[in-house]
């Protein structure tokens, strides 16, 4: 799993790392902001989830969605939107313009990697968040 | 009038404490304490609503917060590392408050003090305050109203 | 007040043998922290306290919590996603089929605690199962021992860290309301579902029978003697055809021969094996 970290804060995107390392992670990248997350897409080197922070300097989360959705090469890209933006409204508007999950913060490591097995990106059994069956109905323990 | 309740503001930091401070060990934030500002963090709220969301805290508070959020011993935080994090804290607690206020609103980037005398709130009245203890240090939220509307 | 040693340790046996799992020494601060949280929701005063009352007493209900609270799981929407996708492929389909001449469909989560499975399966009925909107009388009922979490359950309000917990976005902004601090349960959901407090060692009373019963992750924390008896029971309270589910590691293997494996999907439920007594 490639993922690119969309986030003005630097101890965020660190924290993201973590929780992202743990969930199996191979390779992460880190944007501070939508333009640079552009950028580095542009490079050629397209991640199979993006987790897209909203309120953002230069180019914010949303205008970045909507960029990503407008390049063909770029709609496979998995998006989650990881913010404090709660309204209701905000998270519809975060849907229709492309996002396909949206985890509010704060939010534990639990959720994310649960958002990332509902988008088909399995964690492995020590990250702990799986459970039934393909663990032997184990649950895991906060690492 | 009020918008927001002692609880409402108490339940939400210590929530945002308990997810972002409390995965490495750090004790949970406790309601009461004294004042503290070497570090003072706000965003601006404006809209429907206007003002402005403050967190303070001391500059322990702050320093180990940066440390537990970066993952990195206290020793190597740098006053760069420290304005980032305490201004995603109020950030996160900014737009948790956005979400508790009359809408639709915008959030501000967080702007971030160090060593400053509380900021004087000009033409904003105080709207909530809640004192926190983390682990004997002072973190404070306080929500302010700008006047100008009502 | 914080965890001391000795507590520590009671807490470390009890979900060594409740879960299988074995909590670190170094995990201290997460009895803390999660226990701590557990203890204000319960209306404690803090984990010492809740420990101590877990000391005093043997408490099937409190040492679930306890060991739901310190596994990962406890508070999913969705939790092992699974049974879900059985229920609403193949066991909904079927029982709806089944019911048609009633048009009546009775559904019950066992071990409710905050409502997250209940309101899960609410979901599933009005997303995949429109047509029982109209005509049809459906009844969703959450039980619990506690009658703190039954209340919580009933209110349907939960917190941002609750409502991150393997709810699609898509489905949170259709069925819940953002009020205050809170996601809050909508009509579509409250309107089926009912909660009230049971003990589910003690008898049953005033239950109906049910096309699907989900006791999940229960089990575990009642002796061989009252297992087996909770299971004889759960059986009998299945209606004919209905489904029940139990938690992915648990089995009535060896404790109860009135219940039929259904494998499908890489999961497994189970029916009544005698029909109606």
């Amino acid at each position: 799993m490639k993922v690119l970290v969309v986030d003005d804060s630097r101890a965020m995107r660190s924290l993201l790392r973590r929780i992202l390392t743990r969930a199996g992670a191979d390779e992460i990248q880190e944007a501070g902001d939508g333009r640079e997350a552009v950028e580095l897409l542009e490079t050629g080197n397209v991640p199979d989830v993006a987790l897209v922070d909203w309120n953002m300097p230069v180019m914010n989360g949303l205008e970045l969605i909507t960029t990503m959705r407008r390049r063909a090469e770029w709609r496979r890209v998995a998006i989650i939107m990881v913010t404090t933006e709660s309204e209701q409204s905000q998270v519809v508007r975060a849907l229709a313009a492309g996002a396909h999950e949206y985890l509010i913060k704060p939010f534990d490591e639990y959720s994310l990697i649960e958002k990332l097995e509902m988008l088909g990106f399995q964690a492995p059994a020590s990250a702990g968040a799986g459970s039934g069956p393909a663990l032997s109905g184990q649950k895991g323990i906060e690492p | 009038m009020t918008l927001l309740s002692t609880e409402e503001v108490a339940q939400l930091t210590q929530e945002i404490w308990s997810a972002l401070l409390a995965p490495n060990g750090t004790p949970q934030l406790e309601v009461g304490g004294a004042a503290g500002h070497e570090f003072q963090a706000l965003t601006n709220i404006s809209g429907e609503w206007n003002g402005t969301v403050c967190v303070s805290c001391s500059r322990t508070a702050a320093m180990r917060a940066t440390s537990v959020m970066f993952d990195i011993p206290e020793s190597e935080v740098t006053t760069t590392d420290v304005v980032d994090a305490v201004g995603e804290l109020v950030n996160v607690v900014g737009g948790n408050i956005k979400a508790l206020l009359p809408g639709p609103t915008v959030l501000s980037l967080p702007n971030v003090l160090e060593g400053e005398p509380p900021v004087h709130m000009d033409n904003l009245e105080l709207e909530q305050e809640v004192r926190f203890s983390w682990m004997a240090e002072p973190v404070v939220v306080s929500v302010w109203a700008s006047n100008a509307d009502d | 007040m914080s965890v001391a040693r000795e507590e520590f340790v009671f807490v470390q046996q009890l979900v060594r043998q409740k879960s299988a799992i074995v909590l670190s020494d170094d995990k201290d601060y997460l009895v803390e922290s999660r226990l701590g949280s557990l203890a204000h929701k319960l209306g404690m005063d803090d984990a010492g306290g809740l420990v101590c009352t877990l000391r005093s007493r043997r408490d099937p209900d409190l040492e679930r919590q306890v060991v739901e609270a310190l596994t990962t799981n406890e508070t999913s929407w969705f939790r092992d996603r699974r049974p879900f996708d059985v229920l609403t492929n193949r066991v909904l389909p079927e029982m709806i089929k089944a019911n048609s001449t009633t048009r009546r469909l009775r559904i019950w989560s066992a071990a409710c605690a905050s409502g997250q499975e209940l309101y899960s399966i609410a979901m599933v009925l009005d997303e995949h199962f429109p047509e029982l909107r109209q005509g049809w009388h459906v009844e969703l009922l959450g039980t619990d021992l506690n009658e703190e979490m039954v209340r919580r359950a009933s209110a349907g309000s939960f917190t941002t860290l609750e409502i991150n917990r393997g709810l699609p976005a898509s489905l949170m902004v259709r069925y819940f309301v953002h009020e205050g601090a809170s996601w809050t349960a909508g009509p579509a959901l409250r309107d089926r579902a009912r909660f009230r407090s049971l003990n589910l060692a003690a008898p049953w009373e005033d239950l109906p029978r049910f096309d699907v019963i989900f006791l999940r992750n229960v089990l575990i924390y009642f002796d061989v003697t009252t297992k087996a008896d909770i299971l004889k029971r759960a059986a009998r309270q299945l209606a004919p055809g209905g489904a029940l589910f139990l938690g992915a590691a648990e089995t009535p293997n060896g404790l109860c021969d009135d219940l039929a494996p259904v494998p499908v999907d890489g999961t497994v439920y189970y029916r009544a094996k005698k029909g109606e007594p």
